[in-house]
């Protein structure tokens, strides 16, 4: 890959973060506050107390992993156009 | 004294473990020595792999408040208080995902060993980088002796032993431990840090269930009790307001803690990297929701008002400790928040050494032309870790009023401080010296004057004011001053 391809792949890559940084915002604040107004409790625990922590914090595994193997991508650190001048 | 060997024992055995991996990995790294003693001690040779830099990360990031000061508020607050803390697993993804690669490039495009040294290259100013190696060294210490305090005060609260004790058992030993290892020995011994957070919570978590009667006792006693603690908003104990600056504070914005950035110079490839990052995320959730959980199960063996729990939550954790566990077991726990507090100490004392090392110190000789030998930057690197470190260590044994000031501005302060620098640094072509040093100075004097006097917009925490402020002035600044070189653009921007 050429330095300007991982630039641009880069670039692609922090895009996505910030994307998943808001679909998390959405999520945890519908798990938690939206859930919390159908007052349904189970096993003793209100129900937006496991939707809100643990689902929220599974989805972000599930939603790190799809990005990570979708859309990042893998390549040399060093400048591979620098290597080839030399 | 009348402390209990059994609860003293295993913190000191862990220490001893720490000062020998820190040993060990320092002498199997100066056999395959590569002759660059900087890169070897404040990188680790850019060789972690993704376990260690996901526990690393972690670990660095995880202090002992996650420990004793977060989990006694839920005991207050409720589930909301896990609810607002789940944000955290945001902080692995975006420093790592959106700063990683690039940063790894650069670095060794520039051949920089530390975070400033980036800042200083991209930014062609060595006032920029004087002004952040005095942020870093100020905010670092004060958040030193705080986590000093935290680990020792809890030690004297669950052993027996008296704050002193604790203070020398744990404190002295990470700072010999930092001098000797460097990076290498600071991102092993936080990896292992990090495993025994995750033992000493699963023990706790056990044995808080069985002293309060099962889950379902506890549970029960609560709805009755503290119904409040089931709602999100606490009763009016958690608003709104509190999640917005909350996500602010420890989500969003901790791309821009130094500490976790330099970590971005470090690692070995983008395998690593993607490793760490679901690693990473997996961990922190784990731990934010485990121990605050832990926090919130307390109210089932500390059933009074906080009143009867000295006024303060920070009594909780020590106390639902010793409530719960035999003095063996109890000294076995206390090592996962001893081991908070040790691994955010051994990284920001490094980080700090470096920036006086060779950012101020190195940088300056340079200039002047004045060689210094391997074995003198060698000698001086270990010197100064050590030096620095026990000051901070007399310091915590009675810390000054204005140490708490600062640590209180410690955390958003770098925040405002680095956040745009770094972001736009490697994002905005436009972003120049002007802009970045007006950004640092005018974000982070806004911030602290704004937090000394309590000015607040709509009820949220300062951090807002700081980060926009920090952007208009990078903004203004940018178009202000001139543009940054070609040549330098060249490097971190391709046309």
């Amino acid at each position: 890959m050429k330095l300007k391809e991982k630039y641009w792949q880069i670039k692609k890559e922090a895009g996505a973060c910030v994307a998943a940084l808001l679909v998390l915002i959405v999520f945890w604040a519908i798990a938690g506050f939206g859930v919390s107004h159908l007052n349904i409790t189970v096993c003793h625990t209100p129900l937006w107390a496991i939707t809100g922590c643990i689902g929220t914090w599974i989805f972000s595994i599930i939603m790190v992993v799809w990005m990570v193997k979708k859309v990042f991508k893998d390549f040399d650190l060093e400048d591979e156009d620098e290597k080839h001048e030399r | 004294m009348n402390g209990n060997i059994w609860g003293l024992l295993p913190v000191f055995i862990f220490m001893m473990a720490m000062l020998a991996v820190s040993i060990y990995l320092r002498n199997a790294a100066a056999k395959k020595s590569s002759g660059n003693f900087l890169n070897e001690y404040f990188t680790g040779s850019r060789s972690l792999g993704g376990f260690v830099l996901a526990m690393t990360t972690v670990a660095t990031y995880s202090s002992v408040s996650s420990f004793v000061g977060g989990p006694g508020q839920a005991w207050d607050i409720g589930f909301g208080w896990i609810y607002m803390s789940v944000v955290q697993v945001t902080a692995l993804f975006l420093v790592l995902g959106i700063l990683g690669k690039k940063m790894a490039i650069v670095s060794r495009k520039i051949d920089a060993v530390t975070v400033i040294d980036v800042i200083r290259h991209r930014y062609q100013s060595d006032l920029l980088a004087n002004l952040s190696a005095i942020i870093i060294v100020l905010f670092f210490s004060a958040t030193m002796v705080a986590q000093f305090v935290g680990g020792a005060k809890l030690f004297e609260a669950v052993t027996g032993y008296s704050y002193v004790v604790g203070l020398v058992v744990f404190g002295l030993v990470v700072v010999i431990y930092t001098a000797v290892g460097g990076f290498r020995g600071v991102a092993v011994t936080d990896a292992l840090c990090a495993i025994a957070m995750l033992v000493g919570m699963f023990i706790l978590l056990v044995g808080i269930l069985q002293a309060g009667g099962g889950y379902e006792a506890i549970m029960e006693q609560i709805t009755v009790r503290r119904p409040e603690l089931l709602e999100p908003l606490s009763g009016g104990n958690m608003p709104y307001t509190l999640y917005i600056s909350q996500w602010m504070l420890v989500g969003i914005f901790t791309v821009g803690l130094p500490q976790s950035v330099v970590r971005c110079i470090t690692y070995k490839d983008t395998k690593s990297l993607h490793r760490a990052i679901i690693i990473g995320t997996v961990v922190i959730g784990a731990m934010n929701i485990g121990m605050n959980f832990i926090g919130v199960l307390s109210q089932g063996i500390l059933t009074e008002d906080l009143a009867a729990y000295g006024n303060s939550v920070d009594n909780i954790m020590p106390l639902a400790i010793v409530r719960s566990l035999s003095p063996l077991v109890a000294g076995i726990t206390i090592i996962g928040p001893i081991a908070a507090s040790i691994s955010t100490i051994s990284s920001l004392l490094l980080t700090a050494t470096s920036s006086i090392i060779k950012d101020v110190y190195m940088y300056e000789k340079e200039k002047r032309q004045q060689k210094i030998s391997e074995k003198k930057t060698s000698m001086l690197s270990q010197l100064c870790t050590l030096v620095l470190g026990l000051i901070i260590f007399f310091i915590s044994i009675n810390p000054p009023d204005v140490i708490w000031k600062i640590n209180m501005f410690a955390f958003g302060g770098l925040e405002t401080a680095f956040f745009w620098v770094f972001i736009l640094g490697m994002f905005w072509k436009k972003a120049n010296k002007t802009g970045a040093i007006w950004a640092m100075a005018g974000g982070t004097v806004v911030y602290c004057l704004t937090m000394l006097m309590g000015i607040k917009i709509m009820e949220i925490h300062q951090i807002l004011i700081g980060i926009v402020v920090s952007l208009l002035c990078m903004i203004i600044g940018s178009y202000v001053g001139k543009d940054v070189d070609k040549e330098t653009l060249g490097i971190y921007f391709c046309e």
